[in-house]
């Protein structure tokens, strides 16, 4: 088999706070495939954001990777392990924003208010590629083009107050490519836009991957933005993987307890009159507090102390790439149509 | 409150609130003289001739990208506002009250009948407050009774809206954004008001915490009978919760129908981009998208004369920028403003026949 473009393994990120410890990742794996879109979905706390600043390096202070892998091979050679690089040695500092870019929720926030886009993707092309500043200059245009930019030979001057937030959007967007990144990570990219724009931007992000073959890790809270872009997807709960696996498979026969609810709770179109959301009962628990066994046990509608109490289940294969982590699922139910079992 | 002058509600349905030519301008200032002193160079037209009436015991759904004007219509129905031109008639028990023109002590009397929910539930409760007291509030500025039968009150409140009554003297920060959403509920209905405003309510929370609040929400009208303006740039939790749905763009309300009628035969090419652009939970449906060329550049709120939309629209034609539609019947209490409303045919919104996603329930 070849070498999948990203091979997250056991990955452990804690954040030391004065009040304790919260284990952000707590032994999260997953596989990115080249070419392929994964989508990394949980609700605020899941730790979703903590694996991309991991795989990044660009962590806070305070948080520390403690254990596990992140093994990226850009062009199927032996992987780097990225975990285990300084996080601002020569080889981390080549990869991010080169072999890997990322591109953030808040447009606004994350470009620099008093450069020109055009300086600030320019920038990218003179640091990784000591690109000329003509050179980088003219790759700016052409990235603007290529990014659905309006008039780009114009706006290679504008600030980014001058602009639309789905133009902001799309000239982060042109500063995380202008490398051709072999991954390309986008935190929650269409969270802060308006509708209409919020699937241009996605159609934007999956045209581009289908041009430059990257492999794209998309991090949201949105299962519609899941259902539509991404190709697998990977469920988090509390800093563990609970389900993992094709998007079709795991939207149209999903076996966590925790994603069984969450998709049953996402306000969705053409539901009888007069018919209720369920809802998923309580609350997420304390991230100071830590958990032993399954974090999703205090919640669950199948739990039961004794089983699911003591350890966390590990990830088992329903099918080929299809992985679920709970002890209720240890045989395949009836009504899945899985093919084989691991 | 005082009686306004015998204005009529229009005799239709039960009318609670009946909006008129409602107009919001937002002066704009340049510096002046050396920056000593600023002159008025132009107006904001944040809000432009809306009109809509809520009926009593229904939830109208207003939806509609940021900047359109929905926030700037529910500060001004609740008076947080002045308008600057237009009339806001409030029917309170009987008696008909020109919500634009009240000051002072007639205002304050407004509030106990019209309440705001807030889309922050971290920024509109005070940390410094405990809960029963932020929930007391109210009850104590509008007199509601002794001491003894405020605190019953709010502890009645809490159970409404499931909140442990044990948590009474907790701060907010001990709460979840779900919990302290249902804070800010409990609040808002501490005086049993007439109308509830919500402005995008459940945009900061979690599905889950979402899907509880949503709920709640639906349970309490059905209980009391409340009626809302329910603000949502969400299509799908205005599917959940509205009966009727305005849609805003530009500061003006291009298309409002029944929910149903809105999203199966949607007239304004506006809410066909809105209905197109929605991302449902749904993979089977990617395929079926069609992404409508809609060219992301926003609007810009300055030309007087066209469609607002037209700049942005697959359809525009020349009259399109040169004269405003008007905002017309187009079928039953259907209304849109589109010149080509009978020449072009629009998409509605993609559904797949089955039964909800989530698998086995």
């Amino acid at each position: 088999m070849p070498e999948p473009l990203l091979r997250v393994e056991n990955l452990c990120t804690y954040i030391y706070l004065d009040e304790g410890v919260v284990r952000a990742v707590d032994g999260a794996s997953f596989t990115v495939q080249r070419g392929q879109t994964m989508a990394l979905v949980g609700e605020s706390g899941s730790g979703k954001s903590i694996v991309a600043q991991s795989i990044m390096r660009i962590l806070p202070d305070r948080a520390r990777i403690e254990a596990g892998r992140i093994l990226f091979s850009a062009n199927g050679d032996a992987p780097v392990d990225l975990a285990a690089l300084p996080a601002n040695g020569k080889t981390m500092r080549a990869i991010r924003g080169g072999a890997i870019s990322i591109v953030f929720q808040e447009p606004m926030t994350s470009l620099s208010p008093v450069h020109t886009i055009g300086d600030q993707i320019g920038e990218m092309a003179r640091l990784h590629r000591e690109a000329s500043r003509s050179a980088a200059r003219a790759l700016a245009v052409e990235t603007l083009k290529a990014v659905g930019f309006p008039d780009p030979d114009r706006k290679v001057n504008a600030y980014p107050f001058e602009l639309s937030g789905g133009l902001r959007q799309r000239a982060m967007i042109a500063m995380a490519i202008v490398c051709r990144p072999a991954l390309l990570i986008a935190d929650e990219p269409t969270s802060a836009l308006d509708v209409t724009i919020q699937a241009q931007i996605l159609d934007l992000l999956l045209k581009l991957q289908r041009e430059y073959g990257m492999g794209l890790l998309i991090i949201t809270h949105d299962p519609g933005v899941v259902a539509y872009a991404a190709d697998a997807v990977t469920v988090m709960y509390l800093g563990k993987v609970m389900e993992t696996g094709p998007v079709a498979t795991l939207f149209e026969n999903p076996q966590h307890p925790y994603l069984q609810a969450l998709l049953r709770s996402t306000p969705h179109f053409g539901r009888a009159d007069g018919e209720r959301l369920q809802t998923i009962a309580g609350t997420v628990p304390d991230p100071l507090v830590r958990i032993r066994g399954c974090p999703f046990l205090s919640r669950c509608p199948e739990g039961e102390p004794e089983l699911c109490g003591d350890a966390m289940p590990a990830l088992r294969a329903l099918a080929p790439g299809h992985e679920v982590a709970c002890y209720k699922r240890d045989s395949v139910p009836e009504s899945a149509p899985v093919g084989a079992r691991a | 409150m005082t009686a306004a002058p015998a204005t009529s509600l229009g005799g239709e349905r039960d009318s609670l609130l009946v909006v008129r030519q409602l107009t919001k301008h937002f002066p704009l200032f340049q510096p002046w003289l050396l920056g000593l002193a600023r002159r008025q160079v132009g107006a904001i037209a944040a809000v432009e001739d809306v009109s809509f009436t809520v009926t009593r015991g229904e939830t109208l759904g207003l939806v509609g990208e940021s900047g359109c004007g929905k926030t700037t219509t529910a500060r001004l129905i609740l008076r947080a506002l002045k308008p600057t031109r237009g009339e806001i008639l409030f029917n309170s028990g009987g008696t008909v009250v020109r919500v634009d023109q009240l000051e002072g002590k007639a205002l304050r009397a407004l509030r106990r009948h019209a309440q705001l929910i807030f889309q922050d539930p971290y920024s509109s409760l005070n940390p410094r407050m405990p809960v029963g007291e932020i929930i007391a509030e109210p009850l104590r500025l509008h007199g509601y009774g002794t001491p003894a039968e405020i605190r019953e009150r709010v502890k009645t409140l809490m159970a409404m809206v499931g909140l442990d009554v044990r948590y009474l003297s907790r701060y907010p920060h001990a709460f979840s954004g779900g919990q302290r959403q249902r804070i800010g509920i409990a609040r808002a209905l501490a005086l049993s008001p007439e109308l509830i405003v919500c402005d995008e309510p459940v945009s900061a929370l979690d599905v889950s915490a979402q899907a509880q609040v949503l709920n709640l929400l639906k349970d309490l009208k059905a209980e009391l009978g409340l009626t809302s303006l329910f603000i949502s740039h969400n299509l799908a939790v205005i599917d959940y919760v509205a009966d009727r749905v305005a849609v805003m763009y530009a500061g003006r309300i291009v298309e409002m129908a029944s929910k149903r009628e809105l999203f199966e035969r949607p007239k304004h090419p506006y809410t066909e981009a809105l209905l197109a652009a929605v991302l449902q939970p749904d993979p089977k449906l990617r395929a079926d998208r069609q992404v409508l060329g809609n060219d992301g550049q926003g609007w810009l709120p300055s030309s007087n004369q066209g469609c607002p939309y037209a700049p942005r629209c697959r359809y525009a034609v020349d009259r399109c920028a040169v004269e405003r539609p008007e905002l017309r019947p187009v079928g039953p209490d259907h209304l849109a403003s589109c010149h080509r409303v009978d020449e072009i045919r629009l998409a509605p919104l993609l559904r797949r026949q089955r039964a909800a996603p989530g698998g086995r329930t």
